[in-house]
């Protein structure tokens, strides 16, 4: 988590170049972070625009005080905190819009999640991002068929009619994401990486 | 122990990874110790089934899109020229909140106004015709029968308080706070399966520990048939009406796999390990409807099926033969289970029939009740009065109760 930079060496750099108001360093930072913060947003509000658009503005306040960070966590801390706010303001306003009676608009003031519930989906969206992020870093046609068995769940055969290509193909591209992904956990430092994703890949 | 969030993230990826040193593994051990919620996070989030389904979501999160929503309220991050920010217009604020939603607003406070007027002019009149007969309909409250395997049956409301009967390895009893409550006495090996029934009337509502410590509570005009003793590799129950279960996550003894817990109601059947879920099966609601709180569930029917997700729905689509799924606001769904009504743009109609199922009253339209809708809550523990005045107060409709005969109609005046 924290061994992300971008095109930057290290976090000081990063924030160096956000504190200067680098648009490429807001991006970096974004990158990283739209992902788990929109299925954050949208878990809490329940409707997938309200959630883009809570993101979009949560960087906008990022980016008016990107002077007064100190380090990622920092960061981090702030993004989840104004998209949270935001997400619970929708949820209050939407409530006060929708009741008929005053009297009974009253009741959904009552927060709908509890500090608990809000720190378990902040967990849950960046641990998917996260593993994700991993499947995402790895080689366009690689990725492709990784998906194809992974995330759709077809077999070797099936992928390789669906991409007019040999079933042999399939197999060796396969094996080569399982190996990329081990090396992207050895970069990273995690030794004796076994990825335990990939025990659902389809056996073939 | 209070543990920065990011690093239970870290060690539950490290977790996925089999890359946990023995002093992380401590680290987890000892943060999972803390609540059993924690715990039951964990065992979702360690759900490989459910890890792909969320992954196979991650794609509708679209970074060029969000980018172009953020560059278009930032334009100076493009060219990354310091100069001061600029202070959002009014314009822009609207297009931040959104036209769509601006426009609702508008319209909502117009009607909002409108209506105000309305009821204050209405009420002098409406005032004089309503019939000044006090109904004293009593809100429903925890009444139930429990039918044993034999077809005895028991009548829990004034059952007394402690063991009421052995059933099969169970033992079954009423407990202090007024729950039925199943434990285990002995070894479930060689004994013939039984079947226990719990069944609420209009105006009941129970709530029931099973066997395996999963917690159901049963809404009213509702049943749950379970046996007294779950095998070991699946965990079967039946329900009718509709139901409210945090399940108990069990490992089975030989398999050390998750054992299963099954909810078979109006013809889908609910595939859990361990989660919290609402099941709204009622023969005159226009579906069977599964509602995730926590955890992970599949929803199947004949050759259909559907994993939902938390804060997700479900609904069997009679026409197209498949699952729907929407979000529904959780606290509308689970109003009942917390002693209330709530609703949320409810048709007339729906709101009558739950009102029918607590306060056991029998209901009978005159007139066009079509397209009129109802927002808001009030507590299940009030009289038929209090909410049947909520419901009139905006001149709408009108309710006459007679006996147990309650008939709603247009207000026409």
């Amino acid at each position: 988590m924290q061994e992300y930079y971008y095109c930057y060496n290290n976090e000081v750099e990063l924030l160096q170049a956000l504190k200067s108001g680098d648009g490429t360093a807001v991006k970096a930072v974004f990158s990283k972070y739209f992902r788990p913060l929109c299925q954050y947003a949208e878990k809490l509000t329940g409707r997938l625009e309200s959630a883009e658009d809570i993101v979009a503005d949560t960087f906008v306040k990022l980016w008016h005080r990107r002077e007064q960070f100190e380090s990622l966590e920092n960061v981090r801390h702030f993004l989840y905190r104004v998209a949270r706010n935001a997400a619970l303001n929708e949820l209050r306003n939407e409530g006060r819009h929708q009741a008929t009676h005053t009297e009974l608009g009253n009741l959904y003031q009552e927060a709908h999640f509890s500090a608990e519930d809000l720190e378990e989906e902040e967990i849950r969206a960046e641990l998917l991002a996260e593993i994700y992020q991993e499947v995402e870093n790895l080689p366009d046609k690689c990725r492709e068929i990784f998906k194809l068995l992974f995330f759709n769940g077809l077999s070797t055969e099936e992928v390789s009619i669906q991409l007019g290509i040999m079933p042999q193909t399939v197999r060796n591209q396969k094996s080569r994401a399982i190996q990329l992904l081990r090396a992207q956990l050895l970069k990273k430092g995690h030794l004796l990486a076994a990825w335990s994703l990939l025990f659902l890949l389809p056996h073939s | 122990m209070n543990m920065p969030l990011h690093r239970i993230t870290e060690l539950i990826l490290k977790y996925h990874r089999h890359t946990l040193v023995p002093e992380e593994q401590e680290e987890l051990q000892q943060w999972l110790a803390g609540s059993e919620r924690r715990q039951q996070l964990f065992i979702e989030l360690t759900d490989i089934k459910w890890l792909k389904e969320q992954l196979e979501q991650q794609d509708k999160y679209s970074e060029q899109k969000i980018w172009s929503k953020f560059e278009a309220l930032v334009p100076e991050v493009l060219t990354s020229i310091p100069e001061p920010s600029i202070p959002l217009t009014k314009v822009r604020l609207l297009q931040r909140i959104g036209l769509r939603w601006a426009a609702a607003a508008a319209i909502f406070v117009l009607l909002g106004a409108g209506m105000l007027v309305y009821t204050r002019l209405h009420k002098t009149t409406a005032n004089l015709a309503i019939p000044q007969v006090a109904h004293n309909i009593l809100p429903g409250g925890n009444k139930a029968v429990l039918t044993l395997n034999s077809g005895q049956q028991i009548i829990l409301d004034s059952a007394p308080k402690g063991q009421l009967t052995i059933q099969g390895t169970s033992q079954v009893s009423k407990t202090d706070n007024g729950k039925l409550s199943y434990a285990a006495i002995g070894p479930a090996t060689g004994t013939a399966v039984l079947y226990n029934t719990l069944s609420t009337p209009r105006g009941g509502q129970y709530q029931v520990t099973l066997p395996d410590g999963t917690s159901v509570w049963l809404n009213s005009a509702s049943s749950i048939t379970f046996p007294t003793t779950f095998s070991e590799n699946e965990r079967l129950v039946k329900i009718t009406g509709e139901a409210y279960f945090e399940v108990a996550h069990i490992i089975s003894q030989k398999t050390f796999e998750k054992v299963p817990f099954v909810v078979e109601a109006g013809g889908t059947k609910v595939t859990v390990l361990g989660t919290h879920f609402n099941v709204n099966a009622y023969t005159d609601e226009d579906a069977v409807k599964t509602t995730l709180i926590a955890g992970a569930v599949k929803v199947s029917s004949g050759n259909i099926s559907k994993m939902i997700r938390p804060g997700e729905q479900s609904r069997l689509n009679g026409k197209t033969n498949s699952y729907e799924i929407i979000h529904p606001d959780l606290e509308d769904v689970l109003a009942w289970k917390n002693g209330k009504f709530s609703f949320r743009n409810t048709d007339v109609r729906a709101i009558m029939r739950q009102i029918s199922r607590w306060y056991d009253v029998d209901i009978r339209y005159k007139g066009n009740l079509s397209g009129i809708f109802f927002s808001g809550g009030i507590s299940r523990k009030d009289n038929i009065d209090k909410l049947l005045e909520l419901l009139e107060l905006d001149g709408r409709i009108r309710c006459d109760i007679k006996g147990r005969e309650l008939t709603v109609m247009p207000n026409e005046q």
